[in-house]
């Protein structure tokens, strides 16, 4: 099988260097995309970050969960974190090599002192050195931060000194992409104080040797947070809580933890864990298993089966100006499209990794994923199995049309659309997930068939 | 024959030493004419598994390695996957093909070789490179996987010389060493190679060796102290941090070197808690030599405070209290950094904090005093008078007796079963989810099975074509030997409304007669009633076809409103259908009395036998509970050893048990109808002893919540029957069976001695999801008013006292309860208790169960002594629980 590769070019590595009024942290960047269009190396940001010490920390813990692997974890994970500019912020991201943890530091206006922030998205490189140096930072002295290098470094430079290659599979590109979707559906479930947040986190199992721990749930109660065996009303599944190491790094600077997760289901669910902290947020989002990444929950795999967003979403695009706030209302005005499909539209260009989406504002953000994210959408297992059904023509809508039989090789299964459109089918994926991780590919070749019919978008393709 | 002919023939018959020769022989364009061929053999060989074909792939290797003229061929060539099987890598021939190449071609070649990734090839190919890397004196190759295997050379010792030098002498006559000892510090799980040491020697440690190196300049010490340090301070697993930690100490660094480094030892104070003591003691010595700037004692504390570890708190106390008492003029700082542990988890140490505090506070004058006394509401309020008296200002604003108020979770709301399933196909869809579901729940089985009955009764043809496509995935095989029939089997159901299955036509099962296939020969009582429902469900689908159950409840513990009964039983008598037995009786057992005079006057209009029957039986109030005789059950000697996960373990029972006398004929319908043995089955009396306590330990069946909702009001009944399995949970350290008590928690019927046992097991539960559960219990059981606190109260201190449940295990249990706000429920436990607990030689976690204690009864405004707690407390020394039952004591008293 082969791999996509990702070659970053970074003029030099990242580093913290000695300045006369302290250290100067020099994030390097490679490749991305800002207002302007692809930029080689991009400059974001030189100033000051308020607080010091936080910021490394919560930095590393960024660092931490691009390097790590939560299931598996003999295999290596080496994607570097991408940081976008939204005019007022900086956000670090990072997703974990196993799919199933997604990092983002949110460094606000508080936390920085300096020149305006600009605009785009890039990577930044992270190597030992700058992890060591990120360590020792001390409380003290004020830490000077530059994302890129400026204006004219870029010339004296004679090309990237920094040049790596790195796998990039498939699925890590959809997972980090696709994390919005789950998350969108979150809410604010719990807010614990600085003293309770440390002592929750701490009394959380740091994995290593013993067996991984089952699925749990956590219920605020009283100022703190109880652990369940069961998804009790108002609950919060946090699945498999090892997980969540990374925030140790910024306990001591915690001032306060928010929970966020969807609607207590029967099953395990994603949730969101963010520390406060002066100026910032750290979040991590968990998928509903440590074995289950973000990649395989295909809640998007409708709106790509069909296409009706497509067309949409290159008009909303265009209108996407790195806003950390993204308002729908204010873009349906703008596009002259309803708010309903401003936000498939949204949808579908999250799957290409061009939205973010922030717990904490419930707001989607624009960002542009410095990969090539829209293909290995389009190359989704599901979505290619269902594309395959419908071209053996294995799909037969019943008359009526709340029934259709989908033919697999010697049996069909049936898929059934209820009156208010959800779709069902008999086949063992759904029956274990029941719509949980998306549709099945009988589902989405349904879906297909039926859009064609209508006269859709779809249709000729 | 040609050359080139020799050389294939060769190959494919294996003769790896005589192909260097061959290939030798051989011009370069004729070395270019057989790859082709080599490649295609190749192929063919790959995925072959035989004697021949193995020989075959080395000589391939050899023969390969020769005949590529490009380095990068000739490097892929070496280093597929296909070779390393057998390790062929190995053979001398290969060396001999290399050797005979140009010297830049192999430079190139190992080059490229050393660059691959991945950790498989580094045995196979090592003593190749380094063959060519010692001979060519080419650059070293300073990768990961390179680097690696050099140490694992090292190791293991070197071929001609075995141990007779110590590992200093190899390293330091090691050519490679000052190239790949640097990347060492690099590398990821390294640490463990580290520990390991050839002999006793002294140059055989690898930290006294790497030190060696240092001493005899063929390393700069100062950069390996340097790397040192890096890698400590980036962090890693524990034993790779134990490990560079060694090494760290080894080098001994001069405290001037030391003070170079104050950041990275600073930053140590984050990391693993050895390297941390590390870092603290060295910043100590160099703080007392006044070596670092005096700030570097405030953010030492700031972090090291901050960590749970007493030693290194206590330390860092330490530290702070001596570097007051040499120069007073930090008393001020010192302070400050102190009263940072005023929030520390453990009290113990706050005590400790406060008492540095108090001894500096005259020399810190009065500028500190509004910042520790903010710091000091973080204190424990058993430290609240200290403090205040110290800081010259009450301490603890929010006093507990008036702020308290009980916080417990809101009493669980009814979850009513959803509508009867509509169509055929969801019908299918929901059978298919509950045979892939891993534990499908109540609701969505005794749905199914309702929908199941009601389409069959509609049109069976198109039930029959809806659930083709889910029985083709699971198709009815019978049921094995070891089966309790379960939620599962309604598979039989769905088989015999396709008609795959005639549930009228019966063979032999397990040699016996005509006996329904789903009565296994060990189903439990649970697996009879299931097997008695599915049976006639059954056979009336494909007989006479009833309307629908009448024993599907309305809500999910089970439970069956009266008034659907009736409505239920109204239908099938204007239908003129007869119910079914098992149907009508599993409904019974369901059925919610109620005390609604227009239900119980609707179910006396009924007139068929059932509803007559359901009629009485609720107007007589349903099934009566039994009364529970509380036994003590220790059936052995009693060994005293910890036998009990040995043969013969129920000989170290002690357990508390519950008799009920059972349920004898049971209540009888006005035509004398009874219920079906199945279901008498059920309650029948049980007393504990040794068979019911063997059985209940085998694996194949733990209780479940379908087993609780066929009796959804008996929970006491369950409850005593089951009690094995909790006991197990806690005595014989089993996981999972204390996850059903909230289910019966939430269940209805009055809560006695077998349930607040049940609690009881499961709050001393070895695995912690068991005492998350039993939390979960307890606050439901709390929040609903049906918590004695009492009798819980009073069973545990029983259990403890007799080792059957461990106080730290209890301890964590309460304390997770009582952090959630139910102070006053944890309190009512714990204080009937204490009296058992406290007396006796003091077991591990008691002073963390009297802490908790402590903290209840404080937030709880208890008043009123206890003895027990008074003699903890007057006893002598000053162990941890002695100051707990004092502190608890004091709350007491007022």
């Amino acid at each position: 099988m082969t791999q996509a590769a990702h070659a970053y070019a970074y003029l030099r590595p990242s580093a913290v260097l000695d300045g006369t009024d302290g250290p100067h942290l020099a994030l390097e960047t490679s490749g991305g995309t800002t207002p302007l269009g692809a930029v080689a190396n991009p400059r974001f940001f030189a100033g000051f970050l308020t607080d010091p010490a936080p910021a490394a920390a919560a930095l590393l813990a960024v660092a931490d969960v691009a390097a790590a692997r939560y299931h598996q974890p003999q295999l290596r994970a080496s994607l570097d974190p991408v940081v976008t500019a939204n005019g007022d912020r900086l956000r670090f991201e990072s997703f974990s090599g196993c799919c199933g943890v997604y990092a983002r530091l949110d460094v606000l206006r508080d936390g920085l002192d300096g020149d305006d922030i600009g605009h785009g998205t890039t990577n930044v490189d992270v190597n030992n050195p700058l992890r060591e140096a990120l360590t020792r930072i001390g409380p003290a002295e004020p830490l000077h931060l530059a994302v890129g290098p400026d204006a004219l470094e870029v010339t004296l430079f004679d090309g990237p000194v920094v040049e790596k290659k790195v796998p990039l599979p498939e699925r890590w590109v959809r997972g980090f992409a696709e994390t919005q979707v789950t998350a969108a559906s979150f809410d604010l479930r719990a807010e614990l104080p600085a003293a309770e947040a440390v002592r929750f986190l701490r009394s959380l199992p740091r994995g290593g040797g013993r067996a991984r721990a089952a699925a749990g749930w956590v219920v605020p109660a009283g100022r703190t947070l109880r652990p369940t065996t069961r998804p009790v009303p108002g609950a919060v599944c946090l699945p498999g809580p090892e997980r969540l190491a990374a925030l140790q790094r910024v306990l001591r600077h915690a001032l306060a933890l928010r929970v966020y997760g969807p609607v207590a289901g029967d099953g395990p669910a994603a949730s969101a864990w963010e520390v406060v902290l002066p100026g910032m947020r750290l979040t991590l989002t968990l998928s509903p298993d440590a074995s289950r990444g973000f990649s395989g929950e295909g809640g998007v795999l409708g709106a790509l089966a069909t296409g009706t967003a497509e067309q949409d979403a290159e008009l909303v695009a265009v209108l996407l100006a790195w806003e950390p706030r993204i308002d729908v209302a204010e873009l349906a005005e703008q596009s002259g499209l309803t708010p309903a499909r401003v936000r498939a539209a949204l949808t579908r260009l999250g799957t290409a990794g061009q939205i973010g989406y922030d717990t904490a504002e419930a707001a989607y953000f624009h960002r542009q994923l410095p990969y090539d994210a829209d293909r290995a959408e389009a190359r989704n297992p599901r979505l290619r199995a269902a594309h395959a059904l419908v071209a053996a023509g294995a799909v037969r809508l019943a008359a009526g049309g709340a029934l259709a039989e989908v033919t697999v090789d010697d049996h069909f299964q049936r898929v059934r659309t209820d009156e208010a459109g959800r779709v069902s089918c008999t086949c063992l994926w759904w029956a274990k997930y029941r719509g949980g991780r998306g549709p099945c590919k009988h589902a989405l070749a349904v879906a297909v068939v039926r859009e064609r019919a209508l006269g859709g978008p779809g249709a000729g393709a | 024959m040609s050359g080139v002919e020799d050389l294939l023939e060769a190959v494919r018959e294996g003769r790896t030493p005589q192909v260097p020769a061959l290939v030798a022989a051989l011009g370069p364009a004729e070395r270019r004419a057989c790859l082709p061929a080599l490649k295609e053999l190749r192929k063919q060989t790959r995925g072959e598994w035989s004697k021949a074909a193995n020989a075959r792939l080395g000589a391939l290797l050899v023969a390969g390695a020769g005949c590529h003229a490009g380095p990068a061929g000739a490097a892929t060539w070496i280093g597929g996957r296909d070779f390393t099987g057998r390790s062929w890598a190995r053979h001398p021939a290969l060396g001999e093909v290399v050797a005979a190449q140009p010297v830049e071609w192999q430079i190139e070649v190992v080059t490229r070789l050393a660059e691959r990734r991945g950790s498989g090839w580094g045995w196979e190919l090592y003593p190749l490179i380094e063959r060519v890397v010692r001979r060519t004196g080419c650059p070293v190759p300073a990768t990961d996987a390179f680097t690696t295997e050099w140490l694992d050379q090292l190791a293991a010792g070197d071929g001609r010389h075995g141990w007779a030098r110590t590992l200093l002498e190899s390293l330091r006559e090691d050519a490679f060493t000052p190239v790949l000892l640097p990347r060492v510090f690099e590398l990821a799980d390294v640490g463990w190679r580290f520990e390991q040491r050839r002999t006793d020697r002294p140059g055989d440690s690898w930290p006294a060796a790497l030190a060696g190196l240092a001493q005899c300049g063929v390393l700069d010490g100062a950069d390996l102290i340097d790397r040192c340090l890096a890698r400590l301070v980036r962090g890693g697993k524990p034993g790779d941090q134990r490990a560079f930690l060694a090494v760290l100490v080894a080098l001994a660094p001069t405290p001037d070197a030391y003070a170079k480094q104050v950041r990275s030892l600073v930053a140590l104070l984050d990391g693993l808690s050895v390297v941390a003591g590390h870092a603290q003691q060295v910043l100590a010595e160099l703080d007392a030599a006044a070596l670092v700037e005096p700030e570097v004692l405030a953010q030492a504390s700031a972090v090291v405070l901050f960590r749970t570890e007493k030693k290194l708190v206590k330390a860092q106390l330490g530290w702070l209290d001596k570097a007051a008492r040499r120069s007073p003029e930090r008393a001020g700082p010192v302070v400050l950094a102190a009263a940072e542990a005023f929030g520390h988890p453990d009290t113990a140490l706050q005590e400790r904090a406060l008492a540095v505090v108090a001894r500096h506070l005259k020399a810190a004058g009065e500028a500190v005093l509004p910042e520790l006394r903010s710091a000091a509401e973080g204190l424990n309020p058993a430290h609240h008078a200290r403090a205040g008296e110290l800081l010259g200002a009450p301490v603890g604003g929010d006093d507990p007796d008036t702020g308290w108020s009980e916080l417990l979770p809101p009493a669980p709301a009814p979850a009513p079963l959803a509508e009867p399933i509509a169509t055929p196909a969801e019908v299918a869809e929901e059978l298919s989810a509950l045979l892939a579901a891993d534990r499908p729940g109540v609701a969505v089985f005794e749905r199914t099975l309702d929908g199941l009955v009601r389409h069959a009764r509609l049109d069976r043809a198109a039930l029959a074509e809806a659930l083709a496509p889910v029985l083709r995935v699971h198709p009815w095989n019978g049921v094995g030997r070891w089966h309790d029939c379960g939620p599962r089997d309604i598979l039989y159901v769905a088989a015999a409304v396709a008609g795959q299955v005639d549930p009228h036509q019966r063979g032999t099962v397990f040699r016996a007669k005509g006996r329904s296939p789903l009565r296994g020969q060990h189903n439990t009582r649970y697996g009879n009633v299931f097997a008695a429902r599915l049976t006639e469900a059954a056979e009336r689908v494909t007989a006479d076809r009833p309307p629908l159950l009448l024993a599907t409840p309305t809500d999910a513990t089970g439970a069956l409103a009266a008034a659907t009964l009736v409505d239920r039983l109204a239908g099938y008598q204007a239908a003129g259908v007869e119910p079914g037995e098992a149907d009508l009786h599993a409904a019974l057992l369901r059925l919610t009395v109620t005390t609604d005079q227009a239900v119980l006057a609707a179910a006396d209009r009924l007139t068929s036998p059932a509803g007559r029957w359901t009629a009485r039986w609720l107007r007589e109030g349903g099934l009566p509970g039994q009364p529970s005789d509380r036994v003590r059950f220790a059936p052995g000697r009693g060994t005293g050893s910890r036998a009990l996960h040995q043969e013969h373990w129920w000989e170290d029972l002690k357990r508390i048990c519950v008799a009920q006398p059972g349920l004898g004929g049971g209540p009888r319908g006005p035509a004398g109808e009874r219920l079906g043995a199945d279901f008498r089955a059920l309650l029948e009396g049980t007393e504990p002893s040794v068979a019911r306590a063997r059985q209940q330990n085998e694996w194949l069946w733990q209780p479940t919540a379908h087993w609780a909702a066929v009796l959804p009001h008996h929970r006491e009944e369950l409850a005593a029957r089951w009690l094995d399995w909790f006991a197990d949970s806690a005595d014989r350290e089993r996981r999972g069976a204390a996850g059903l008590v909230p289910v019966l928690a939430e269940a209805g019927g009055p809560a006695g001695p077998a349930l607040h046992l049940a609690l009881a097991y499961g709050l001393g539960a070895r695995f912690p999801e068991d005492r998350t559960a039993a939390v979960d219990a307890l606050l439901v059981l709390a929040a609903r008013g049906d918590l004695d606190g009492a009798l819980l109260g009073r069973e545990l201190g029983v259990l403890v006292t007799e080792g059957t449940v461990k106080p730290s295990r209890l301890a964590q249990a309460l304390a997770v309860a009582a952090a959630t706000g139910a102070y006053g429920t944890v309190w009512s436990v714990l204080a009937p208790a204490l009296p058992a607990v406290l007396p006796g030689a003091p077991v591990r976690g008691t002073a963390d169960l009297v802490a908790v204690a402590a903290d209840c009864a404080r937030r709880s405004a208890a008043r009123g002594p206890i003895a027990e707690v008074g003699e903890a407390a007057a006893g002598p020394g000053a162990s941890r629980l002695v100051k707990e039952a004092r502190a608890l004591r004091d709350v007491l008293a007022g």
